[in-house]
């Protein structure tokens, strides 16, 4: 029947939201913490915690450092290789602009995905994101077509 | 079962829970008191811009200028009564109205965030004052849009940087509010009530709050660039020093077309509930209006310029036109579906229906003039004229507050536990209804006609219509003393009116009324279909709710209805 | 199957409730703060467009102004504010093992560096100051300023947040079953630093 369906979806959605934290994967680690809180100990509450293998795993291979390190080699590589283009890519070079931008939003996406932990987090938080940069990218569109200056000299 | 939430701290509730009128003006984190606290805040400003509505007025009703000193004073005079209208009545009472139903809606305890609920509504306030006293330092006078350069060279008085702080904090109460509806919302729905089960009214609010939250910011951003053109002599808004002055009219109504939407789709969620309770039929199509109200969210997004047509480069305005026809087409979807909703309904015509019809009537008549106002060649003609001002008033007076109104009607109930007099209720309404017809429907003439907006003075061939609008508008502002006396007079009177005097079932009503601190008497089960009604198993559901929670006034005898209907389907479906 | 029933389900013991009400809390805060970083990156976006439409229209001026200031002092703050990020992750780690002065350890490299960015930013103010161009300098200057200090503001406010998530996390507030302040505070940051990538690029380099 269509409302058991509901209910059992509805159930689902309680149990994926609840199981965030719950990545059995990333439950070792815990025996350092346990007794730390003694009321939380006895309640499932104290599976919520996880931590960070010390091992990423990247196109398929293994690399012996946490993400969290290796996420910040990249961005410092490409804040360099950034810095060096912008440097030495003439202002007349079309690709310019658009390998700068695309740059740095790599760069953004890197810090969001796993400083900010979209990756593995609850999916909404990143429709809450990208939505408004969505809006905001069509305005700025938007402010780019029209002459704002007005119609006189400049433009 | 259900939610669970927190004990509500800081709540102090007499033995036998009822509240004080002192309980109302300190902080609570309680989202029925502060429900009311929005309400009664607005109600306030609803007064202040209504007596700066009848100036107006007063001052139109012959050509010369009589009661305003100079044009700057009438400058003023419209200018704070748009601001407050929009600012501290309709967007704070819409607030109001979620807060106080939308946990209530979903059985919940309280709002995600009660502390940030309490926050957000004790930002209004100061604003609200800061706004007024503005009057001390030079009012603004630049109207609610604020357009550069008027905003800017043209307004000296301290008054203008104090209007945009108080908008400031207006939409940052606002954007926290918001945030907590979507939380709230998304997190605390009861089991067994899937997004597609809750209340048209908790969808309202849903997709009020996204446009919200995603576009306040844009004000807040056009905002501190104003103030800082105004107070640390940057030009970003004067073409002299290399700024440019479009960029407020982009900005401002990058976020002021969205607006609209937050100022009506409450108001249509209230009329969704007020029509399917009362013609005591299923809402028809609940689906369609649920995710009209998500797609004008959306397209709400993408029509900002056809406030602009006369200042924007040409080859944009199709585009702008196409876009704001097609957002239209959900609110036409809207419209249909409450047609199809009271028809053939057993229609209650007491006074909350009486305005959830009125607003019907009058919404349709502010959305086709807005559908003219959007072809390009009809706008070019009668921009900034009175034929927008009797627009924009059909949908905000005719719908948000007319929607209001029949909110109040239906709710008050709930809130206080007494009954408001119906027989007040009607005369206001009828008062209201005429008299609000011909205050803004001879507006189109006028502006076709070619009367500009915002002036003092005005060609004496206009004289008639100015004055039968006037003399409507003065009866329009005498009826709304109506209301006033009938909430006072109720709440002397007493008349009990019992946990669901409407025998709705939406959950608001499966508890007392007024509802204990705690909201419900343990938790509540929401009826499959909030709208459900006229069937067998929703008269069951009503009657095994009225043996747990006692009987209503006015005790309708309904009959349960014979045609066993295929009653157990969800609203969705 | 019944239609209608008023009666509450049972079975659902008093640990099992908080439990739930926990992760119902944790849930609520964190959605609740996302929607909060989208309404900034909307603010942000007005105030970077300014910025961004101007150097579409007068390419020459922006190419002057990095001529003279040229791009290393910025680099260099862009590196100190990667690295804030990276601490403040890193501090995450430490407090979800359930190490918490190592969570002190790092988010004080957090603030320190959070710190020195604001320092090195005024030092770049004072010499663009310098070369006459300042927030009532018109053209350039405003679109330049607007941003970057509101953006500044930001890293004040993360600066102050993170010593109070120090002082907290001293007073054993913070463990590896409760650390949504500091989460919370870490994706501010995050936010903040991702800001400052994208200015980076938009305002310094393109
Ligand atoms: C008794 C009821 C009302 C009357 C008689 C009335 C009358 C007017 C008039 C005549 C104007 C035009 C002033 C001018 O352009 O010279 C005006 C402007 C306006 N009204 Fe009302 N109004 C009423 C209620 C409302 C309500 C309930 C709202 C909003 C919810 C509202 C919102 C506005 C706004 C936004 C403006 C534009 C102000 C501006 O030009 O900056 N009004 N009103
Ligand atoms: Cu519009």
């Amino acid at each position: 029947m269509a409302d058991e369906q509901v209910l059992e979806a509805r159930a689902e959605e309680a149990a994926a939201s609840a199981s965030v934290h719950l990545d059995p994967a990333m439950a070792e680690g815990n025996a350092l913490t346990q007794g730390l809180e003694p009321e939380h100990a006895s309640s499932p509450a104290t599976m919520l915690a996880h931590s960070v293998p010390d091992t990423t795993v990247v196109f398929g291979r293994v690399i012996p450092a946490n993400i969290y390190v290796v996420v910040f080699g990249a961005l410092a590589i490409l804040t360099i290789i950034e810095v060096i283009l912008a440097e030495i890519l003439p202002e007349s070079v079309f690709f310019r602009t658009p390998l700068l931008v695309v740059m740095s939003l790599a760069k953004a996406v890197l810090v969001m995905l796993y400083y900010m932990h979209l990756k593995e987090d609850n999916k909404l938080f990143a429709a809450a994101i990208i939505l408004p940069l969505l809006i905001g990218v069509v305005s700025c569109m938007f402010l780019l077509a029209v002459p704002s200056t007005g119609y006189g000299p400049g433009r | 079962m259900a939610t669970i939430s927190a004990p509500l701290p800081g709540i102090q509730v007499s033995e036998e829970g009822k509240l004080r009128i002192g309980d109302y003006l300190k902080w609570s984190v309680d989202h029925k008191i502060i429900g009311v606290q929005y309400a009664v805040t607005a109600l306030f400003f609803f007064i202040i811009g209504g007596a700066l509505a009848m100036a107006i007025r007063w001052e139109l009703l012959t050509p010369a200028l009589d009661v305003a000193a100079d044009g700057t004073a009438y400058n003023q005079f419209f200018t704070m009564h748009g601001t407050v209208m929009i600012f501290l009545w309709i967007i704070p009472m819409m607030a109001g109205f979620g807060n106080y139903l939308v946990p209530l809606m979903l059985g919940a305890k309280d709002m995600a965030f009660p502390w940030l609920n309490a926050f957000a509504f004790w930002l209004i306030p100061p604003a609200g004052v800061l706004m007024i006293l503005g009057y001390f330092a030079g009012q603004a006078q630049a109207g609610w849009t604020a357009y550069p350069p008027l905003s800017t060279m043209f307004s000296d008085g301290d008054g203008q940087t104090m209007w945009a702080i108080a908008i400031h904090l207006l939409g940052a109460s606002s954007i926290l509010g918001a945030l907590n509806f979507i939380v709230t919302i998304r997190n605390m729905r009861p089991e067994g009530m899937g997004y597609f089960q809750m209340p048209l009214f908790v969808w309202a609010m849903l997709a009020t709050s996204i446009i919200i939250v995603m576009a306040t910011p844009f004000l807040a951003g056009g905002l501190t660039l104003l103030i800082l053109d105004r107070v640390a002599g940057t030009a970003f808004f004067n073409p002299a020093q290399g700024g440019d002055v479009l960029l407020w009219q982009n900005v401002f109504w990058f976020y002021s077309h969205p607006a609209v939407y937050i100022m009506v789709l409450p108001g249509f969620g209230m009329l969704s509930e007020v029509l399917s309770v009362h013609a005591r039929k299923n809402v028809f199509g609940y689906r369609a209006i649920a995710l009209s109200s998500m797609a004008i969210a959306l397209v709400g997004f993408t029509v900002w310029a056809h406030h602009m047509f006369t200042s924007l480069t040409p080859s944009l305005r199709i585009p702008f036109m196409v876009t704001s026809m097609i957002i239209a087409v959900p609110t036409g979807i809207k419209i249909f579906s409450w047609i199809g909703t009271i028809w053939g309904g057993k229609i209650r015509f007491n006074s909350a229906m009486l305005f959830g019809l009125g607003f019907l009537s009058m919404f349709v008549i502010g959305g086709i003039s807005g559908v003219m106002l959007a072809a390009v060649p009809f706008d070019l003609h009668v921009h900034d004229t009175y034929f927008v001002v009797s627009h924009f008033h059909f949908v905000l007076y005719g719908g948000s507050v007319l929607a209001i109104y029949a909110g109040i009607y239906h709710w008050w109930p709930k809130v206080t536990g007494t009954l408001l007099n119906e027989s007040m209720g009607k005369w206001h309404f009828w008062l209201t209804y005429v008299s609000f017809f011909f205050t803004f429907f001879p507006m189109h003439l006028l502006g076709m006609l070619g009367m500009p907006r915002r002036v003092a003075v005005y060609a004496p061939e206009f004289q008639t219509l100015n004055s039968i609008v006037s003399f409507a508008s003065f009866v329009l502002g005498i009826s709304t003393f109506i209301l006033l006396y009938n909430m006072v007079y109720s709440l002397i009177k007493r008349k009990q009116a019992g946990p669901n005097p409407w025998r709705a079932l939406t959950l608001e009503w499966a508890t007392s009324s007024p509802p204990p601190a705690h909201n419900f008497h343990g938790d509540p089960v929401p009826y499959k279909n909030p709208y459900g009604y006229g069937t067998e198993a929703a008269y069951r559901y009503l009657e095994a709710q009225e043996a747990e929670l006692g009987k209503s006034w006015p005790n309708l005898e309904e009959e349960p209805a014979r045609a066993l209907k295929p009653s157990s389907s969800p609203a969705g479906d | 199957m019944t239609e209608v029933s008023l009666e509450k389900s049972h079975g659902h013991s008093a640990a099992d409730a908080h439990a739930k009400h926990e992760a119902l809390r944790v849930e609520n805060f964190k959605l609740g703060w996302w929607l909060y970083l989208a309404s900034e990156v909307v603010l942000f976006t007005v105030l970077i467009a300014t910025f961004v439409v101007f150097r579409i229209d007068h390419p020459e001026v922006v190419k002057e102004v990095h001529e003279k200031a040229g791009v290393l002092l910025v680099a260099l703050n862009t590196f100190i504010l990667l690295t804030s990020s990276w601490a403040m992750v890193m501090g995450l780690r430490e407090i979800q093992r359930g190490n918490v002065s190592g969570l002190v350890r790092w988010i004080g490299l957090t603030a320190v560096m959070g710190t020195i960015f604001l320092l090195l930013q005024w030092v770049e103010y004072n010499t663009l100051g310098a070369e006459g161009i300042t927030l009532q300098s018109g053209q350039f200057g405003m679109r330049f300023y607007a941003p970057t200090a509101f953006h500044g503001v930001h890293v004040l406010i993360g600066v102050i947040w993170a010593v109070w998530v120090m002082w907290r996390a001293r007073n054993g507030k913070y463990s590896s079953t409760n650390y949504l302040g500091v989460e919370v505070f870490g994706l501010y940051w995050h936010f903040v630093d991702v800001v400052w990538i994208v200015l980076f690029t938009l305002i310094y380099l393109v």
